[in-house]
């Protein structure tokens, strides 16, 4: 059943791609989104299995690598992380195919989306059921490469190929520090096993496991898009819709979190390391959050609210709180996925418009797509009750309840990113539903809600929506629940839960904080996109200032101007010179390039030396007679030279001893020999 | 388009439409609702009327040097582009492949 799992999502995406011609468009759909359905429900028998009756599994199929120390198998582990994740991953993935089914509809490769979606369900099914590091970089790069493929998936588009190639390279630099890791890893315990290295983390020096530690948060950083390694994921919105929910909800950039949670016994005996996660999470949830502000594009708007997201996520991880971080990806798959799909619903009705200044009064044309945005927006504003609620508002708690230096940066930035979630949220609710109608005529009389093929899963997503937090917070992240047993490793000396949970009771103000910031951000944001616009129109067309401020937010903080004039030029400059200098340099002209285009030159050379002039050929004997009567006189002449080194004053400047007489000798020879070449 | 052309000619007066709708489409930009642009778009109108008897080259010169630097200056870092149109969310999306020779060397051998 366990395998079955993962391999269901792989034979959908095989036959959807390599029987695509001969199942057909329905064919596929039908594979696809059964096979799905089927893994959903037997990832729900194993989290009651694995989750709730505490029973893990470890599937060990076949030896893979047996090199000395090195012994990797392909080995599947599902604990109680594993199918939380799971969870989120295949319900997600599963309502993702059925609104790809009407969403993609009029699209002519239909077999080539299904294929990519299921191979890329079970990468990261691979990812988080690896029994060892090996195993979960193979998932890692399996779904680096399907991004690739579904971000490009508009092949003729050049700005998809461009966000393709950013993502992809952005994510290989990451890759490429998370190997160095592994082989640290490996250097370090002489294991690839979770098992193996965990159990022997606190006996190894704290500063190799900071080294392993370092190297692990590259790579998770690239997946994850936390500063500096973002600015691949809203250009990654040139994809379809239900490639950005899946990709930027529940899978991809959850794996990075996953990655951070499942090394958790590493990190709890790295406290520097943590320090700099807490540090980058709550910097990039509040440079995404003010990203987001004043974005135009719909789905850019959802994006940046995604990285704010995942750096909450972070900013758990870096106070040690495992539990709460993956209760936050799990919730936030729910709710950003519903945000996605109905994003995705109201572009598809509309014309494919994705400007959300050219939108405006369709609550009264899609009064469900609404209700589900409203749902996905209350969600992750941490209405009380919502399933955001119970993880963001908790992050936010123990971030002031540390009382640290981090926990109270963490603790101000997310308070205030909250606001601005808060702010940026209803401004998209405003001006795609509630404002004046801004689009043409034409664009509003086809408008329509979807069918239920759309419908429905955005239906399923709001009820997760609304009830999951709710339902599943106690065991998650309850006072006491050991549900995550031997999956978490959290130090005794981390858990600060009770804190959170009594010692802000002295002041209520700063556990209201988060709840009355985002309050204020919506009223703002209701006020100045809906109820009196000209407020926010005379500040930008008076105060030149407050224009640059709009510009300097909408760009993004010219992150990738900066990347483009500093790292992107000078790594070009870097490989060109390694390209022509070391590669085509130094290797080629030592190697046969150099030493045929020399033989070539030496043959003309002595070849211009026939010249057919009489006196040019006396010229040649004459010079080779004084050599060789030098070559035959030199002993003769060097052993007057060396008996003269010994007489003071005559060749007293010449540092000169026995041994030394014959190296000078052959330098003598070697001059007059190149001065023979040199004339030839 | 930057430099205006020789005034009076059919030229100048492309060139004067084309500012008149840029300045139309940059405001709308900004602005997003179209019931407050209206009130901007007559003003902008009524900005252009005012100078429409301006016949002199020189004069008409600096006028039109002085919309272009202010239209500069309040441009739209993030204009509103149509979905089908260059630069678009759908330009370039699911074309058609080309039927026509790939390489310029198989375009010669049909020949």
């Amino acid at each position: 059943m366990y395998l079955s799992i993962i391999i269901l999502p792989l034979l959908a995406s095989l036959s959807s791609g390599l029987l695509g011609r001969k199942i057909g468009t329905t064919g596929s759909q039908i594979i696809s989104c059964s096979s799905l359905l089927i893994s959903s429900i037997l990832i729900t028998i194993a989290f009651y299995e694995v989750g709730i009756c505490g029973s893990s599994v470890k599937i060990d199929l076949l030896s893979w690598l047996d090199i000395d120390l090195l012994s990797i198998s392909w080995c599947f582990y599902f604990d109680q992380l594993t199918v939380s994740l799971g969870l989120a991953v295949l319900y997600c993935s599963t309502l993702i195919h059925i609104y790809s089914i009407d969403y993609l509809s009029s699209d002519p490769h239909i077999q080539r989306f299904f294929s990519y979606l299921s191979a890329f369900t079970a990468g990261m099914l691979v990812l988080i059921c690896g029994g060892n590091f090996f195993v979960m970089f193979v998932g890692w790069e399996a779904i680096g490469v399907v991004s690739y493929l579904l971000i490009n998936y508009y092949f003729t588009r050049i700005q998809s190929n461009k966000a393709a190639i950013l993502a992809f390279t952005m994510n290989r630099g990451g890759d490429m520090l998370m190997s160095i890791g592994f082989f640290a890893i490996f250097q370090t315990f002489a294991s690839l096993n979770y098992s193996e290295v965990f159990s022997l983390v606190p006996y190894i020096s704290n500063n190799a496991i900071s080294i392993i530690a370092l190297f692990l948060l590259g790579g998770a950083l690239a997946k994850s898009a936390n500063i500096p390694l973002h600015s691949w994921l809203p250009g990654s919105m040139e994809a379809p819709t239900p490639v950005s929910a899946l990709l930027h909800a529940a899978t991809l950039v959850t794996a990075g979190i996953y990655l951070l949670i499942r090394i958790s016994p590493l990190l709890e005996y790295s406290s520097n390391v943590l320090l700099i996660i807490t540090i980058i999470g709550s910097t990039t949830a509040f440079f995404a959050a003010t990203c987001g502000l004043l974005q135009n594009d719909l789905k850019r708007i959802i994006a940046f609210s995604t990285i704010s997201q995942l750096g909450y996520m972070m900013m758990a991880i870096g106070l040690s709180q495992y539990n709460v971080a993956l209760m936050h990806t799990v919730n936030h798959a729910f709710f950003k996925a519903l945000l996605f799909l109905g994003a995705g619903a109201v572009i598809h009705s509309f014309q494919d418009q994705q400007d959300v200044r050219k939108m405006g009064g369709l609550i009264n044309f899609l009064p469900l797509t609404y209700t589900v945005m409203l749902v996905g927006s209350l969600s992750l504003l941490a209405t009380p009750y919502l399933t955001g609620f119970y993880s963001k508002d908790l992050i936010l708690e123990l971030a002031y309840s540390q009382y640290s230096f981090s926990g109270t940066y963490a603790y101000i930035l997310g308070s205030v990113t909250a606001g601005i979630t808060a702010f940026y949220s209803f401004r998209l609710i405003s001006l795609v539903f509630l404002t004046y109608p801004n689009a043409p005529k034409e664009s509003y009389k086809n408008t329509h809600e979807s069918n239920l093929a759309v419908v429905l899963p955005l239906i399923i997503l709001s009820l997760f929506s609304i009830f999951f937090g709710y339902i599943f917070s106690d065991l998650f992240v309850g006072i006491g629940s050991d549900f995550f047993k031997n999956a978490i490793f959290i130090h005794p000396n981390s858990i600060s839960l009770v804190e959170a949970e009594f010692s802000m009771l002295s002041n209520p103000l700063l556990k209201l904080l988060p709840a009355l910031f985002s309050l204020f951000g919506m009223l703002t944001s209701i006020y100045l996109y809906h109820l009196f616009p000209n407020s926010l129109i005379n500040l930008t067309n008076s105060i030149p200032f407050l224009r640059n401020i709009y510009k300097f937010f909408n760009g993004k903080y010219y992150f990738d101007v900066l990347y483009n004039q500093f790292f992107i030029t000078n790594g070009l400059k870097l490989g060109y010179s390694i390209s022509k200098e070391l590669d085509r340099g130094v290797i080629e002209l030592l190697g046969p390039y150099g030493l045929s285009k020399y033989l070539v030159k030496l043959s003309n050379n002595l070849a211009k030396l026939d010249t057919g002039v009489i006196t040019t050929y006396a010229l040649y004997i004459t010079l080779a007679l004084i050599y060789l009567i030098f070559l035959v006189l030199q002993p003769v002449f060097f052993s007057q030279l060396s008996e003269a080194t010994m007489i003071p004053g005559a060749w007293g400047w010449l540092p000169l001893n026995t041994g030394e007489g014959e190296e000078f000798r052959l330098f003598i020879l070697i001059v007059i020999s190149s001065l023979f070449i040199n004339i030839f | 388009m930057t430099s205006p052309a020789t005034a009076f000619s059919s030229a100048h007066r492309l060139y004067v439409k084309s500012l008149y709708r840029r300045y139309l489409k940059n405001t709308l930009d900004w602005t997003i609702r179209r019931d407050i642009w209206r009130g901007q778009a007559i003003q902008i109108r009524a900005e252009f009327e005012s100078n429409r008897n301006v016949y002199d080259p020189r004069a008409l010169a600096q006028i039109l040097e002085r919309a272009e630097a202010r239209l500069a200056e309040m441009k739209h870092p993030d204009p509103v582009i149509p979905p089908l149109a260059p630069g678009g969310t759908k330009w370039e999306r699911n074309i058609p492949p080309s039927m026509e020779p790939v390489y310029d060397h198989e375009a010669n051998a049909h020949h």
